[in-house]
């Protein structure tokens, strides 16, 4: 009787540990049958390479960044001849983000493509995910140092006059404009949403039931969508360098985002349902045509938008190189 | 652009007046600026002038308290009273002034996902000490139901 237990323990066991490594092996891309990441990875699976230049690239958005970072350098001298020089030294670490990362179509963009960004990074945003290199940041608890940057953003402002102010906010305007238009248009499409439809059928055969293909693509978040809890993020704030008053320097913290249990499970389903459908591969090349038909309606108000920034970028470098000469 | 620059000098001259008359600092550890209720170099400070001219909320870039995530919600600071009230900071933004040393700040609403309903996901902040408007899509008085702003990214 002893043998006996002891054998279907075994046997117990047995089934425990295949299961849990197929499960493990599956979840990390790659299963005992030899399959590869890429046939288990939606973008993939679909041949598309997001890497490649998209048509609303036209609207180069970095351009905000790098437009206010020359406007910040100008600050920055000012700051230094006024006796504190930290801006000079946060302002090394600086780098040009892209403001409007909805107008590229990227990994994650209909939330998980692999069961691995489930279980990794389960909903959260795309724009959000990539924390990306942070400069640090000067803060301030000293009236000294707030009166000089009162008065070193006033004249910096009144040097570069309202023309700077106004490429900056128009470009800005024109970023939310095509954001605005282009997520749109993913419900007007009748193929995307036929696509979206094959997909919530697939979700509904795994369990997830929700509302209509139209609610989907126009206001729910999936997690709520599907009434799973979503996640919540982690990790302590910003770490100071000096004591708690004066001048002080902020590094970045290293919060990260956990998934649920439900969250990563529903995108483990949703990924997988991405492939069974092909949902990239038939939304894709809607997306593609989309921009382009947004890039040539806007294409004059694109130009001009575009040489004005880019002269409001010359006009702080004239400003910035005035400060720093002696 | 010049509506804007008109509210933004009228607010900031109710602002300046409300100024003179506020506490000496947030009492409460849920203030995650320098504790001083002006909006001081660094910080990124909340406004809501719909009802009131006196309610702000200041913090520091990476307070993430905005999230969609139950709990540890932030209230509105009374600057006249010297106290925290409802509705939460992110039932009721009107304006917002990005006192950053370095970066712009992207505000998000989440709830509307990436795809949004045909209104703008999220919006940039440029730190340029300008009070700023908050766009009816990401104002949730202006969308019942919604969540409005859930959360923030700086150097986006």
């Amino acid at each position: 009787m002893e043998s006996i237990i002891k054998r279907a323990a075994a046997v117990l066991g047995a089934v425990v540990a295949v299961g849990s490594l197929v499960a493990v092996l599956v979840l990390a891309g790659s299963d005992h049958r030899g399959l590869t990441l890429e046939s288990v990875d939606a973008v993939a699976a679909a041949g598309i390479d997001l890497t490649a230049e998209q048509p609303l690239d036209a609207f180069q958005a970095t351009l905000i960044s790098v437009a206010s970072h020359e406007r910040n350098l100008a600050v920055a001298a000012c700051m230094t001849s006024a006796g504190f020089p930290q801006l000079e030294s946060v302002q090394d670490a600086w780098f040009p983000g892209n403001p409007f990362p909805g107008l590229r179509v990227e990994r994650g963009a209909f939330g998980p493509d692999s069961p691995t960004d489930a279980m990794r990074y389960g909903y959260m945003p795309n724009f959000l995910r990539d924390r990306g290199p942070e400069p640090p940041q000067v803060v301030s608890y000293e009236p000294e140092y707030e009166q000089a940057l009162d008065d070193c953003v006033g004249a910096i402002r009144r040097e570069l006059g309202s023309a700077h102010d106004d490429a900056v906010s128009d470009f800005m305007d024109l970023g939310n404009q095509l954001v605005r238009e282009f997520g749109s248009s993913l419900s007007r499409s009748d193929e995307v949403v036929l696509a979206f439809s094959d997909w919530l059928a697939c979700m509904s055969d795994r369990g997830y039931q929700g509302g209509t293909v139209n609610e989907y693509l126009t206001s729910m978040h999936p997690p709520s969508f599907f009434g799973v809890p979503t996640g919540k993020w982690t990790g302590s704030g910003p770490e100071h360098t000096s004591g708690d008053s004066g001048v002080e320097i902020l590094v970045p913290d290293q919060s990260v985002y956990e998934p649920s249990w439900g969250e990563a499970q529903l995108g483990v389903a949703d990924a997988d349902c991405k492939i069974a459908t092909n949902l990239w591969g038939r939304v894709f090349p809607v997306l593609m045509t989309t921009q382009s038909a947004i890039v040539n309606d806007h294409a004059g108000i694109l130009a001009t938008a575009t040489s004005r920034i880019h002269d409001a970028i010359d006009a702080a470098e004239s400003v910035r190189s005035a400060q720093q000469s002696p | 652009m010049t509506w804007k620059r008109a509210l933004a000098a009228a607010l900031v001259a109710i602002t300046l007046a409300a100024g003179a008359l506020v506490s000496p600092a947030f009492a409460d550890s849920n203030d995650v600026g320098n504790g001083s209720a002006q909006c001081s170099g660094g910080e990124i400070c909340l406004y809501d002038f719909q009802e009131s001219t006196n309610w702000t909320a200041q913090f520091w870039w990476s307070e993430w308290r905005y999230l969609w995530t139950s709990g540890s919600v932030r209230l509105w600071w009374n600057t006249t009273g010297g106290f925290y009230q409802q509705p939460h900071v992110y039932d009721r933004v009107s304006m917002v002034r990005n006192r950053d040393s370095v970066c712009n700040v992207a505000f998000y609403q989440l709830t509307n996902y990436q795809w949004g309903a045909g209104i703008g996901d999220y919006t940039l902040i440029v730190n340029d000490h300008n009070y700023w408007s908050i766009p009816s899509g990401l104002d949730p008085s202006q969308t019942p139901g919604a969540d409005g702003i859930s959360s923030h990214k700086r150097c986006p």
